[in-house]
């Protein structure tokens, strides 16, 4: 799959009310993945304002690390 | 003597077009919410987020704050603005009375103790009375003094050009010993032009945009080009014009940056034959200007309409278009003035 770009989920700002990723996105809105995205492995954020999607990039920590995040 | 109107096209999710509608547009548009307006007493400045108008010595905001505002709207708390600057999500204004941000700070955008997004102007703690310029990047910003240029924010691709540090919490002195007089941004790479008018680059490298062939990140200041007249930062390419009218692009090709037709990034300058009187940059687009002959040259990703052609399709050799006398463009919209 051909992705935009790579992006570190550190680098990804966590709304932890709805616990879903962003990332800005080059047209102005923002790419998103959810946290149970990234539980199942999931790693494509897309825009849903165009059609660029990212690779999110993190470990087997990741998803613990931000559901503890209140 | 009939007075210029500005113009918008692209992406209008955010609210930048300053239309009634918040519809992408590509076909530009006579810009509704200026009509009216002593257009010679605006200055306007916006990222691929927000903007900011400045009329007078009052200020607006406009585009995607915590809301959208497609209205421009005062912000009451601040007057007597002198300078200003928009980042991605962030902005800073100077004023007779102090420096000051808004907008995003949770990524240390303008070095505010508290990480969230402000809706209403903080003060900085900085000597605002020496200071000459002040640029907003995509999660930095910069001031500009005399001799010394300050930096403060995301430093993980050496934005900022301080060693050792992912993030800078406080603006802090960077190591640049070359007087500083203009500095623009890419989404992980910074541009400085010195008073000599010599350009140099750090950060980022991935896709060439710091016209580097085999490093991945610019660690230290590097000399990019001497004599230039003008430059521009899209996300990750950029574009110079030199004292003698070349044209030159580097970085990201693959959605028609470059404007060759070959959809590859270039790790080189690479000399493009148009004649130009400025160059500017949208997030993955380029526009070349000849203001002599009021004609822009378009090319890139085109998926909002942001090129202003009538489509929607990506752009990958320059096409022209004329009687257009001057441009702004940022993210993935224009504003042009006719």
């Amino acid at each position: 799959m051909s992705v935009y770009d790579e992006v570190e989920i550190e680098d990804m700002d966590f709304d932890s009310t709805t616990k879903i990723f962003y990332y800005p996105c080059p047209c102005g809105d923002r790419f998103q993945i959810t946290l149970e995205q990234i539980k199942n492995r999931f790693d494509i954020a897309q825009c849903p304002s165009c059609s660029l999607q990212i690779r999110v990039i993190f470990d087997e920590n990741s998803f613990e690390l931000y559901s503890k995040q209140q | 003597m009939q007075q210029l109107q500005y113009y918008s096209c692209g992406s209008g999710g955010c609210g930048l077009l300053l239309q009634e509608t918040i519809d992408d547009i590509n076909i530009p548009k006579i810009c509704h919410k200026l009509i009216d307006k002593n257009l010679n007493d605006l200055k306007i400045k916006f990222s691929g987020l927000i903007g900011l108008i400045k009329q007078g010595d009052r200020i607006f905001l406009y585009g995607q704050w915590i809301q959208i505002y497609t209205i421009p709207k005062e912000i009451k708390q601040i007057n007597k603005v002198s300078k200003f600057s928009c980042g991605w999500q962030h902005c800073m204004i100077l004023t007779d009375n102090g420096l000051f941000g808004m907008g995003s700070n949770k990524f240390n955008e303008f070095g505010h103790q508290v990480k969230q997004i402000f809706e209403e102007p903080q003060q900085l703690n900085f000597d605002y009375t020496k200071i000459y310029d002040i640029v907003c990047g995509f999660r930095q910003s910069f001031i500009i003094e005399e001799k010394f240029i300050y930096g403060v924010g995301q430093n993980k691709q050496n934005e900022l050009n301080i060693i050792n540090t992912k993030i800078v919490l406080e603006f802090t002195k960077i190591n640049v010993q070359e007087c500083i007089k203009k500095i623009k941004c890419g989404q992980k790479f910074t541009l400085a032009l010195s008073y000599d008018n010599t350009l140099y680059g750090w950060g980022s490298n991935s896709f060439g945009q710091l016209c580097q062939e085999s490093q991945f990140s610019i660690l230290d200041k590097q000399e990019l080009m001497k004599n230039i007249e003008d430059f521009d930062c899209g996300w990750s390419h950029h574009s110079i014009l030199t004292k003698n009218r070349q044209v030159f692009i580097c970085g990201r090709g693959d959605l028609g940056q470059q404007g060759d037709n070959k959809k590859q990034h270039n790790y080189k300058y690479q000399q493009i034959d148009i004649i130009a009187t400025n160059v500017k940059c949208g997030s993955e687009s380029t526009i070349l200007i000849n203001q002599d002959k009021q004609e822009i040259f378009v090319s890139g990703w085109n998926e909002h309409g942001n090129l202003g052609l009538g489509h929607n399709n990506n752009v990958y050799q320059f096409e022209r278009i004329d009687k257009i006398k001057q441009i702004k463009t940022k993210g993935a919209t224009m504003l042009l003035q006719k």
